[in-house]
């Protein structure tokens, strides 16, 4: 058997991946990789405080959908205001969402931004939306964005559980590194156009060598930064991966 | 639809009361079989101390909450302290079915626990609900009810964890063959106890954080006295950011020194509690992965 001598650092969509069961093949690999010889797996600071600040992005920015778009559109303030609380469903209502949707796509092309995570949330509201009209006994549109804030709300707990036994209790393979970013390396990232915090996190490799002697090896699916990887081998002499040749890397 | 105070108002009290300050004592028992009188020693529980009143409990409990907190100039404190102390005795009182579970003489610790539990089960998609509607009324960010979310779980975790230990104990005391049952019983008892002490502790920490965040928040946005516990509006722009941002530091920390707690204890009476939570909605946890993945 080939002595295999070194440990992972992961990224945030590693992460991810984990906390919300993607990439099946590559993480069960991963796993394997890791439990089967006994490689140390980090999650370092930076990427902690990534996934915390994406998870708090998201959360917010659902929230703010339904508030101001969602609810905004189907009150009709303006032309003709209506209580929520007290007004069934219509078919209607499924066009005033397409409206409301439709002038956010309007509103994100203008600006030049992905409009991804809009057309996710339009499909979803729509579909149950969809399953609420079609119901005898109906609640009160008010009552529907109540029920589905709930589902909402019971989901993101789960997330979050995962989240916090993965890399907050350490319940699982990976375990939090207190090695912090390399300054010289970072600026070096920078400079080959990996933008912070990525840099920060692939540069805690330079820093978990310096303080260990150790070799250390990025793990990421991010494919901007898996492209470049032989810039970064060349210039920082960091190896940077997708998790299945992880391994390769340490024999 | 109400928008209620706290989640399961004070779950580690009622412990407490029923599984810290007890202890376990021999009393006889007469029996026949057929016409022939026997008698036979039996284990109860009985309280260590002097129990106080529940009114002096939750005077108790009340005045640690409102320790500190800021009571609009338009409010009188005392009207305040009064109403959410009557309000909380008034909801004991009422609940007949808790109060008849506490006497019953032979009730069974596990009996007690696991009543506590299910009744918490049964009410919580209520809670959540809840949540959710506070969400709906408010201007506050969803990520805020998130945590208050979080909570709720983390009540439901800890219920289950008092009662893998109450069943453990139960299961130890009551082994058959024992030469010394009662001793037996002062020992697991006193061995449960030391578990149980501090994450009642903890939870009364957490429990006390919880309150002191919704009652601010509800207070500051009430626009009349009658609104003081459920405000027409949870109105973030009425609230001093800088003592928000405090009681909701102190929520965030307790939340998650309860939750490395149960972690913790759970390795030893459950590993499942904190298993792998499974999505029960699937094109809503979809939904939410690919707005994950793509920010």
């Amino acid at each position: 058997m080939l002595k295999v001598s070194g440990c992972f650092y992961v990224d945030s969509c590693v992460i991810f991946s984990e906390i919300l069961g993607q990439n099946q093949q590559k993480m069960k690999k991963l796993r394997k990789d890791v439990l089967a010889n006994k490689i140390d797996c980090y999650i370092s600071e930076s990427v902690d405080d990534e996934v915390a600040e994406k998870i708090q992005r998201t959360i917010n920015f659902l929230g703010n959908i339904l508030k101001e778009t969602i609810i905004v559109y189907l009150e009709d303030s303006i032309t003709n205001p209506r209580d929520l609380m007290t007004i069934k469903p219509t078919n209607n209502d499924i066009h005033i969402l397409k409206e409301a949707f439709l002038a956010i796509n309007v509103n994100i092309r203008h600006l030049n931004l992905v409009t991804d995570p809009f057309r996710m949330v339009e499909e979803w509201l729509v579909e149950k939306f969809d399953d609420e009209i079609s119901k005898k006994s109906k609640q009160t549109i008010g009552m529907i964005i109540i029920f589905l804030t709930k589902i909402i709300l019971q989901e993101i707990v789960k997330i979050n559980s995962n989240y916090e036994r993965i890399v907050k209790l350490e319940a699982d393979y990976i375990r939090n590194s207190n090695q912090t970013p390399d300054s010289y390396i970072n600026a070096e990232l920078q400079r080959l156009g990996i933008h912070r915090p990525d840099s920060d996190h692939i540069s805690v490799m330079k820093s978990h060598f310096s303080n260990t002697t150790e070799n250390a090896i990025f793990l990421t699916l991010d494919f901007g930064i898996i492209r470049k990887w032989e810039l970064i081998k060349n210039y920082c002499d960091i190896i940077v991966c997708d998790p299945i040749y992880g391994l390769s890397h340490l024999r | 639809m109400s928008m209620t105070i706290s989640v399961g108002d004070y779950p580690s009290s009622a412990f407490r009361y029923a599984l810290l300050d007890i202890k376990p004592v021999r009393y006889e028992e007469m029996f026949k079989v057929g016409s022939l009188r026997f008698r036979r020693t039996r284990i109860a529980y009985e309280h260590k101390d002097q129990i106080q009143s529940f009114e002096d409990y939750s005077n108790l409990r009340y005045s640690y909450i409102f320790t500190d907190m800021p009571i609009p100039p338009n409010f009188s404190e005392e009207k305040v302290f009064d109403h959410f102390l009557n309000t909380s005795i008034k909801n004991f009182h009422e609940d007949k079915e808790f109060q008849n579970m506490l006497a019953e003489k032979n009730r069974t610790l596990l009996g007690l626990v696991s009543f506590i539990q299910k009744r918490f089960e049964d009410d919580l998609d209520s809670y959540y609900l809840s949540e959710a509607f506070r969400f709906y009324h408010s201007n506050f960010p969803l990520s805020f009810f998130t945590k208050t979310s979080i909570n709720i779980d983390t009540t439901q975790k800890f219920l289950y964890l008092i009662q893998r230990i109450v069943r453990r104990f139960e299961l130890n005391s009551s082994r058959p063959g024992v030469r010394f049952p009662f001793e037996q019983r002062e020992y697991e008892m006193r061995i449960m106890q030391e578990t149980l002490s501090p994450l009642i502790d903890r939870m009364d920490l957490l429990c006390r954080a919880s309150s002191q965040l919704k009652i601010y928040s509800s207070i500051w946005s009430a626009t009349d006295f009658k609104e003081i516990d459920r405000p027409r509006f949870l109105d973030i722009k009425k609230l001093d950011i800088k003592q928000f941002e405090e009681f909701n530091k102190n929520f965030e920390s307790e939340l998650e020194c309860m939750r490395r707690m149960i972690y913790e204890a759970s390795i030893e009476y459950d590993k499942e509690i904190f298993n792998e939570a499974k999505s029960s909605d699937e094109p809503t946890f979809l939904m939410l992965s690919n707005l994950l993945l793509s920010h």
